[in-house]
């Protein structure tokens, strides 16, 4: 076993700022998980990481993740102990313990929450996660995608509320009963997912994304420091496209059913003058229209980056008046393929309409 | 428990159910076929539980309405009691209700009979009230999580630890609407022990007595309504054709009032009754006349059999009576959590009955 690759603090802030753009708009502002890595990391912890090469075929891992609504997590920090319970529930359930943690989305907050975990519980983070980026519904990710079933799952709220769902009868009952249980709690809720074992991980999981969202955010960091185009930076190291650049003119926002919705327009400048942009979103960008034609869809991440700074803009943040840049990059092609367009294509977010991309991939 | 005790069990929940889930009809029939393929129900005194036996505590969790459309399922109400064994990793010696009203009655039947274990003669309520911590156990301080729940499909979910008795109705109502407001759920084990210094003894042996007087009464044509008070040391409040109801579903409830034109000795009075499931306040002219948790049974005048919140309508012509409810649940820490102000009333309990307030 090769040794363990330490997250250093420098990493730390790559690692934030990659997050971001990974969590296409949604997953959470991962400030408030920095800021409690870095506390962390001054008391003594220290963060590693684990190749997924590395895991034992029987190793047990705990896939966690914050649930709820992003604008929450502002007013009520997260508290690393309580993140670590629902892992400690689940352990108590299952009778055994973990050897790793990994994150159920490596975009947004729920990027850095595992170092959070793992550093409470003196655990490896694995470099992988199941979806690549980060979607608004627990049924979207790249286990269920693949027909591994959605429980059991343990969730804890801040008080001492922890609930066990032990068996569903479909990924979409997980999600419908903690969504409400969620809610009732606060809107705010840790996560800990059905138990995955290390060869599950080898085989369905999306390896290397936390090493990938740290490339990502020093490529960011990098171009600051050198005082050149960040977007440009984040293109050549994800390999995505550049869309658009312009100007935020208007937002239309709503929470509702424990989502953010809504839609923002976008009206170019520089090149892009004289057109605009709309995407809407759930939580997440969903789907974006460039003088009223459809250009990109879910699964593929879109993205919108402050054109000067880089850092990613989320749907809770983005206001009239920004100047951004519209990226798309590709998603992984287990959400591509047919099994996973079905759970996280357009239709499954209300569209009718089929997945439009931009980028090339071998048709499997 | 013999076949006919069962019958008279049924029509004596009815009128402990205080409105909230009246005879329960669709469980008799379960309980029916149980015993015609020699599965039967026995009852076992909460005084032959050993110290440490272990109870499953039962119920039915959601709108007594639902279940006119999908009936019960004993198959169903075992699923929680089965979750709980496998989550404690102990199994269980014998089954409770939590509350003696209503559909919930024979649930223990039910899963005593599927399980072959003994059903214990105790409930939590000696009535049935609308929320999971209003129980005696609640009201003693026990912990109702863990709190295993089971719908008609295959979602399993257990509520591991609880902040307070109250989180566990707050999040266990919130899944029960989810999953289209019926769950089985079971709820903490029990040790024998704390049956027997906790629970309401006797419950079902009361329930049973009490349906047999109202079927004596039948047949030797007198009035099933006095046969009602003399069992349970009831007062007659009113007599009356029902004038109006106001009914609607909400966040997992049945609420709304009743208004009921008194006629006989009541002629030119009026009775109007508040509900959340189970009648919760009576007043005859806009005076208090009585509260809960003493029962507010609505009874049809001639056969005398109960009338539930979600079924009482126009034209109905009713006799309302009172029961008095247990001492614990009429105690200060009773009062704090079934008393007219754990139903969002800012009153005082009063009571007709002597002794009570």
């Amino acid at each position: 076993m090769s040794p363990l690759r330490e997250i250093t603090w420098d990493d730390l802030d790559a690692l934030a700022l990659g997050t971001g753009v990974l969590g296409t708009g949604g997953g959470g502002d991962a400030y408030m998980a920095l800021l409690n890595c870095r506390k962390l990391h001054r008391q003594g912890h220290r963060f590693h990481l684990i190749d997924p090469a590395d895991l034992g075929d029987d190793d047990m891992v705990a896939e966690i993740g914050f649930m709820g609504a992003p604008l929450v997590v502002k007013e009520r920090l997260p508290d690393p102990a309580h993140c670590a319970r629902p892992v400690r529930a689940m352990e108590r359930y299952m009778g055994g313990r973990f050897k790793a943690v990994m994150s159920a989305e490596i975009g947004g907050e729920n990027g850095m929450l595992p170092l959070v975990v793992a550093a409470v519980l003196g655990l490896p983070v694995v470099d992988a996660d199941p979806r690549g980026r980060a979607f608004p519904e627990m049924q979207m990710s790249g286990f269920p995608i693949q027909g591994l079933p959605l429980y059991p799952v343990t969730l804890s709220d801040v008080r001492a509320n922890d609930v066990i769902v032990t068996r569903s009868a479909s990924p979409g009952w997980t999600e419908r009963m903690l969504r409400r249980v969620c809610t009732e709690m606060g809107s705010m809720a840790a996560l800990c997912r059905p138990p995955r074992s290390g060869k599950e991980i080898k085989e369905k999981a999306i390896l290397g994304t936390v090493g990938q969202a740290i490339r990502i955010g020093e490529a960011i960091l990098g171009a600051r420091a050198r005082h050149v185009d960040p977007v440009r930076a984040v293109i050549e190291r994800a390999g995505g496209a550049e869309l658009f650049r312009g100007k935020v003119v208007d937002v239309a926002r709503r929470a509702t059913e424990g989502f953010l919705r809504g839609t923002v327009d976008i009206d170019g400048h520089d090149g892009d003058g004289g057109r605009c942009y709309r995407i809407d979103f759930q939580n997440e960008y969903i789907i974006a229209w460039r003088d009223g034609e459809v250009v990109v869809t879910v699964p593929d991440l879109i993205c919108v980056l402050d054109a000067v700074s880089g850092a990613a803009i989320g749907t809770e943040e983005i206001r009239y008046g920004q100047r951004v840049a519209i990226l798309s990059l590709p998603a992984d092609e287990i959400l591509t393929s047919e099994r996973g367009l079905a759970v996280v294509g357009p239709r499954a977010f209300g569209y009718d309409r089929d997945f439009v991309s931009l980028h090339e991939r071998t048709r499997s | 428990m013999t076949a006919d005790e069962v019958e008279s069990l049924a029509i004596g929940a009815g009128v402990l159910g205080t409105g909230g889930g009246t005879h329960p009809y669709v469980e008799l029939l379960n309980l029916r076929k149980l015993y015609r393929q020699g599965k039967p129900a026995r009852l076992i005194d909460p005084a032959a539980l050993a110290d440490d036996a272990t109870v499953a505590v039962v119920g039915f969790m959601g709108a007594p309405l639902v279940t006119k459309e999908r009936l019960t399922d004993p198959a169903h109400a075992l699923r929680p009691v089965t979750m709980m064994a496998d989550h404690t990793g102990r199994p269980f010696d014998a089954v409770m209700t939590i509350e003696i009203g209503g559909e919930n009655s024979l649930l223990p039947l039910m899963v005593g009979a599927l399980m072959g274990i003994p059903v214990v003669d105790a409930d939590t309520m000696g009535r049935a009230f609308p929320e999971a911590q209003m129980s005696s156990f609640a009201i003693r301080g026990l912990p109702l999580a863990p709190f295993a729940m089971a719908d008609i499909r295959d979602n399993r979910l257990i509520i591991d630890r609880a902040a307070s008795q109250l989180w566990t109705e707050r999040i266990g109502r919130g899944v029960c609407t989810e999953m289209g407001s019926i769950v089985a759920t079971c709820s903490a084990p029990r040790t024998g022990r704390e049956v027997r210094e906790n629970a309401l003894l006797g419950s079902i042996g009361k329930a049973i007595h009490l349906g047999q007087a109202v079927r004596d009464a039948r047949q030797r044509h007198e009035s099933p309504i006095r046969a009602v008070l003399a069992a349970e040391r009831g007062l007659h409040l009113f007599t009356g054709k029902v004038a109006d109801v106001a009914r609607r579903t909400t966040q997992g409830f049945v609420r709304g009032v009743a208004i009921i034109d008194g006629f006989d000795e009541h002629a030119g009075s009026r009775f109007s009754a508040d509900f959340q499931n189970e009648f919760t306040i009576g007043w005859i002219d806009g005076d208090l006349a009585v509260m809960v948790p003493d029962l507010i049974c609505v009874l049809d005048a001639v056969s005398g059999e109960a009338i539930g919140t979600e079924t009482i309508r126009y034209g109905q012509r009713v006799a309302v009576v009172s029961l008095p409810a247990d001492p614990l649940l009429t105690s200060d820490e009773g009062l704090a959590i079934v008393g007219p102000k754990a139903f969002g009333y800012d009153l005082d309990y009063v009571s007709p009955h002597p002794g009570s307030s």
